[in-house]
């Protein structure tokens, strides 16, 4: 989508490369699907509930994309689409303002021994500027000043959230705070510009406690951090002079007294742990970054790609606790790191590790997450639909790419024949290429009824000049792998690229629920809590978006049955995590389509049980089992229907199994980035791809990595936009 | 996708443009980028920093910034101080306040003009500890401070600096600009001309040298004959004078050599009339 949309950027408004050629296109997009999206599509059922295909949350990082989405929903306004037009141009949202919303909660989970949970959250500092926005000199990021005030923030929030966790939450996480009060409120009490001492000695001496609890860690830490930081430097610099014997025994003795202080510190003080996790983290970061001489190497942070982010990180001296934390971890969870779905095979490429999040803390705009009011698939795809299709953007549903065929060799290869198969919709579906959305403007949740099948040549040089693979790399690899590797000059590189690029499985679920968090025990706000272990690693309270499915049901148009919903739902909760390869390899094999994705979406519910079963109390205190095992699986008989009633089971949810093709999730594994092949790259002469398996400059699998592909793609075929217009794309 | 046709290969196929880079530029300065800009209507999007040496200059920029935010914080915290004294029933807290209010700020900027000052003297000792400090801050970041860089600075390249450039040897490295005076030696008063010193670069040997140079700054756009003459020198606290005779001139750049007796240039001065 992001390709189609420089592509079509209307000539005035491009910033291309000037010796590039100022040229028109029309372009044609063939989806394989009923709907725009692939990972990220989302449909309405019949009662306007929104079926994801996972948690999608946008980062406040992501500037390109966003900027995209600025302009598309810009231009959808000028043009008269949103809310209140006509069929034709029928929006949910009318700009992204509305569209999407900051979140600055973030949480992680811990397990203890004995099955004990612990779940810590806290709120990130909001930030000057929007995402997506002109990078203006007081919202730039991506400067000395905003790198050092965030670094800060970033630290101080962190601290703070940790010193804030109320005492008495040990033991039963997610149990009221006093005085029911919310993670929000204690962070406001920390910033002293509103809290007034005189008003309440006894927080006056609380809060003197808790910083000068912090203040003697924090110092510990400090000197420890100059310390270590100095004697890296000292025995690495290979140009650095001679440094006798006697400074260097002193520094060593130096921080080894300052680590026996910490070390003692901690062991008196349990409650500090965490925070001495945080900072052992940022310490032993630093520490790499300056031993590995990343900062300064030519190829940035991907000079240490070859190698796990948590064996880089014990490597350079993190404690085995804080690499095994939940921070750690929840930064795997978050993106699938794990080989073949499997928890015990971690696998995160290190360099873009700390590149990720580098850009996520330092580099945000405004907040650190954005949720979507909606749908991904009505927030994003839906205004980019019909705004490409106002640029003469054609689209063509339901045609599934087949074969392809190349010829020439060495340096003139050319892609001579796309072969679609074509998919039929019968007239009863109502589904057309032209109006594939429904009366709100969503995509359906279900796929049209079909009626034959027909195959489509489209050639070289007649129906297509240039053709944007932009699938996922295992349909890319099932259509053009074989014939790809067959060529003879650049065959080495697309093979290295398919043999280490790996992907994983995932499975999603959302569950409506008829009590609100509250009621269900949660007592800390809408959040998105990761590293729950399996099943579903990741948590997100989604009850906003209960609204945007109450206003599809208001809808004059809306079908009758929808108007009938029941008003028993109070809040919606999102699962997404791993599905390991070895839940779908027996169940698929030998067996046809249809019954291995049976198979395999029962898995899905059968792991849906387990959590709600055995690990929904986590979150939700209020659903634990007693001590006799009593009111074991009580979440289960709090779902909802379909139709918004109370007597729910599992089949009236939300499951998904991604696995099969596009819909898979790219992992940035240690020692496979450096064989992705960048859509710059001109192997073929009329050909390039676009993903976020590419080389794109964020190698890791988001809506970000997928934009910037697309950009590069778009700049592969016409040079614009220029590179230094994709934000972040030289990032070291 | 169909694409009006720009062929190198045939004349109805279309063949992709050689690309100009093949991947990201991951050198250090990506970790930086300048701020976009609106002229007239018209957006120009930010670039990434993508040499050291403008990011440093970046940077130093950045400082002041953080300088000017420090002040502020410590005014708003000035302030606070003297809500929470009020709030506490202090009458007299309110003149205790402001005096001191008033010598933080006043502290801060004088002392802030004599480090720039300071800082701007070649033989000052505060100019060598700088300078030795950022070449110890050079050598760990990997910035190419070393003479045999000079070369490399020297090819003409993007840079988003509008100042003077600094000079290009060792041991002028750290000094962040050169004080330049300009005197008219036009005794007509209305043919003395507005100059902007765009460019002053100078070798360590013109530095360490107390001659006088005569310079002759030749238009760089037009082909035209005129010249502009002038003299260099350098004064008693180390700065320079450029002594400079207009007439009628054209206005635009002019660019002149600074040459020893010998003929060895030691120095480039650019001006805008």
């Amino acid at each position: 989508m992001a390709a189609a949309w420089e592509l079509s950027r209307p000539k005035e408004e491009r910033f291309r490369d000037p010796d590039y050629p100022d040229a028109e296109y029309e372009i044609t997009v063939y989806e394989q699907a009923w709907r725009l999206g692939g990972k990220g599509a989302s449909g309405r059922d019949e009662y306007g509930r929104i079926r994801e295909h996972g948690i999608h949350i946008w980062l406040g990082f992501y500037e390109n994309a966003f900027r995209m989405m600025r302009e598309c929903y810009a231009k959808a306004a000028k043009d008269g689409m949103g809310p209140t037009a006509d069929a034709d141009k029928v929006l949910p949202y009318a700009s992204v303002d509305q569209a999407f919303f900051p979140e600055q909660h973030i949480g992680v989970a811990t397990k203890y021994p004995n099955e004990l949970w612990r779940i810590w959250s806290g709120l990130l500092p909001p930030t000057e500027g929007l995402p997506g926005t002109p990078l203006d000199e007081e919202t730039n990021p991506f400067t000395l000043q905003a790198y050092l005030s965030r670094c800060l923030e970033v630290s101080k929030a962190l601290i703070h959230s940790i010193l804030a966790t109320p005492a008495g939450e040990e033991g039963s996480p997610g149990a009221p705070r006093p005085d029911g009060r919310s993670a929000l409120d204690e962070i406001l009490d920390l910033k002293f510009s509103s809290f007034n001492p005189l008003d309440s000695p006894t927080v006056l001496v609380e809060r003197m406690g808790e910083m000068l609890r912090g203040a003697v860690l924090t110092t510990a830490a400090g000197v420890l951090q100059g310390v270590t930081i100095l004697e890296t430097m000292l025995r690495q610099r290979d140009s650095a002079p001679p440094f006798s014997e006697g400074v260097l025994k002193f520094i060593e003795a130096l921080a080894g007294e300052a680590r026996k202080q910490l070390r003692d510190f901690v062991a008196i003080d349990p409650e500090t742990r965490l925070k001495t996790q945080v900072l052992d983290l940022i310490m032993t970061i630093m520490i790499g970054l300056v031993q590995d001489r990343v900062l300064t190497d030519p190829r940035g942070l991907d000079v240490i790609n070859h190698i796990d982010c948590k064996r880089w990180l014990l490597k350079h001296g993190a404690v085995v606790e804080s690499v095994e934390s939940a921070f750690v971890t929840g930064l795997y969870d978050l993106a699938f790191c794990y080989h073949r779905g499997d928890r015990k095979q971690p696998a995160l490429a290190a360099g873009q590790a700390i590149r990720g999040a580098l850009r996520m803390f330092f580099s945000y705009r405004g907040s650190i997450f954005w949720r979507m009011r909606g749908g991904m698939g009505e927030t994003v795809f839906s205004p980019l639909y019909r705004v490409l299709r106002s640029r003469n953007v054609t689209f063509k549903f339901l045609h599934t790419l087949k074969d392809v065929t190349f010829s020439g060799k060495g340096h003139d290869v050319r892609v001579e024949t796309l072969t679609f198969s074509v998919k039929e919709p019968s007239p009863q579906a109502k589904f057309t290429d032209d109006r594939p959305l429904d009366h709100f403007g969503c995509w359906r949740h279900l796929p049209p009824e079909t009626t034959a099948e027909t195959d489509t040549v489209l050639f070289d040089g007649k129906q297509f000049d240039a053709v944007v693979f932009a699938m996922g790399i295992d349909d890319f690899r099932r259509v053009c792998g074989k014939n790809l590797e067959k060529l003879e000059k650049p065959n080495t590189l697309w093979k290295r690229m398919f043999e280490t690029t790996e992907t994983v499985a995932t499975q999603g679920a959302q569950v409506w629920m008829t009590h609100d968090i509250n009621q269900l025990g949660w007592k800390r706000g809408s959040v998105l809590v990761s590293a729950l272990e399996g099943p579903f690693e990741t948590w997100a309270d989604m009850t906003h978006t209960l609204a945007a499915e109450h206003a599809w049901r208001a809808h004059p148009e809306a079908p009758e049955a929808a108007k009938r919903y029941g008003p028993d739902v109070k809040s919606v909760a999102y699962f997404c995590g791993l599905l390991p390869e070895s839940e779908i390899t027996h169940k698929v094999r030998k067996v046809d389509r249809d019954r291995g994705d049976n198979r395999v979406h029962a898995s899905v519910t059968r792991n849906l049980r387990k959590l709600l079963v055995e690990r929904a109390h986590v979150f939700w205190p209020a659903v634990a089992p007693r001590a006799d095992g009593r009111h074991r699986g009580r979440a289960l008989k709090l779902l909802a229907t379909d139709n918004g009633r109370k007597g729910g089971t599992l089949d009236h949810q939300h499951r998904q199994a991604s696995f099969r093709g596009s819909d898979r999730y790219t992992l940035a594994v240690p020692g496979s980035l450096q064989y992705r092949i960048s859509p710059l790259k001109r192997l073929v002469m009329n050909m390039t791809i676009a993903g976020d398996w590419t080389e794109c400059g964020f190698n890791e699998g988001c809506i970000e990595a997928a934009v910037m592909s697309g950009m590069l793609a778009a700049n592969a075929i016409s040079g614009s936009p220029n590179t230094n217009d994709i934000i972040g794309y030289h990032h070291p | 996708m169909t694409a009006q046709a720009d062929s190198q290969a045939g004349p109805a196929r279309f063949s992709r443009p050689r690309p100009k880079l093949e991947g990201p530029n991951r050198g250090f300065g990506g970790y930086y980028r300048s701020s976009d800009h609106k002229v007239a209507g018209k957006v120009f999007r930010g670039v990434p920093l993508q040499t050291a040496e403008d990011t440093a200059v970046a940077a130093v920029r950045m400082g002041y910034r953080v300088i000017d935010a420090q002040i502020d914080r410590a005014l708003d915290m000035a302030r606070r101080l003297r809500g929470a004294a009020t709030r506490a029933g202090v009458k007299d807290s309110n003149d205790v306040l402001d005096q001191a209010e008033r010598m933080l700020s006043r502290g801060g900027l004088l002392a802030l003009e004599w480090l720039e000052t300071a800082a701007n003297r070649p033989e000052n000792p505060l100019m060598r500890l700088l300078a030795a400090e950022y070449r110890l801050l050079g050598s760990v970041l990997g910035f190419p401070i070393d003479s045999d860089k000079t070369s490399e600075k020297e090819t003409p390249k993007k840079s988003t600096d509008t100042q003077p450039s600094k000079p290009t040897s060792t041991a002028a490295t750290a000094a962040p600009s050169w004080r330049v005076r300009i005197h008219h030696t036009q005794p007509e008063v209305e043919k003395r001309r507005a100059i902007a010193i765009t460019k002053f670069e100078m070798t360590g040997a013109a530095v360490r040298r107390s001659a006088a140079y005569d310079v002759r700054f030749h238009p760089t756009s037009a082909a035209s004959g005129a010249l502009l003459k002038g003299l260099l020198r350098r004064e008693a606290n180390a700065g320079w004078v450029l002594e400079i005779l207009t007439e009628d001139e054209p206005s635009g750049r002019w660019r002149a050599a600074v040459c020893t007796a010998q003929g060895d240039q030691v120095g480039i001065i650019e001006i805008r009339l």
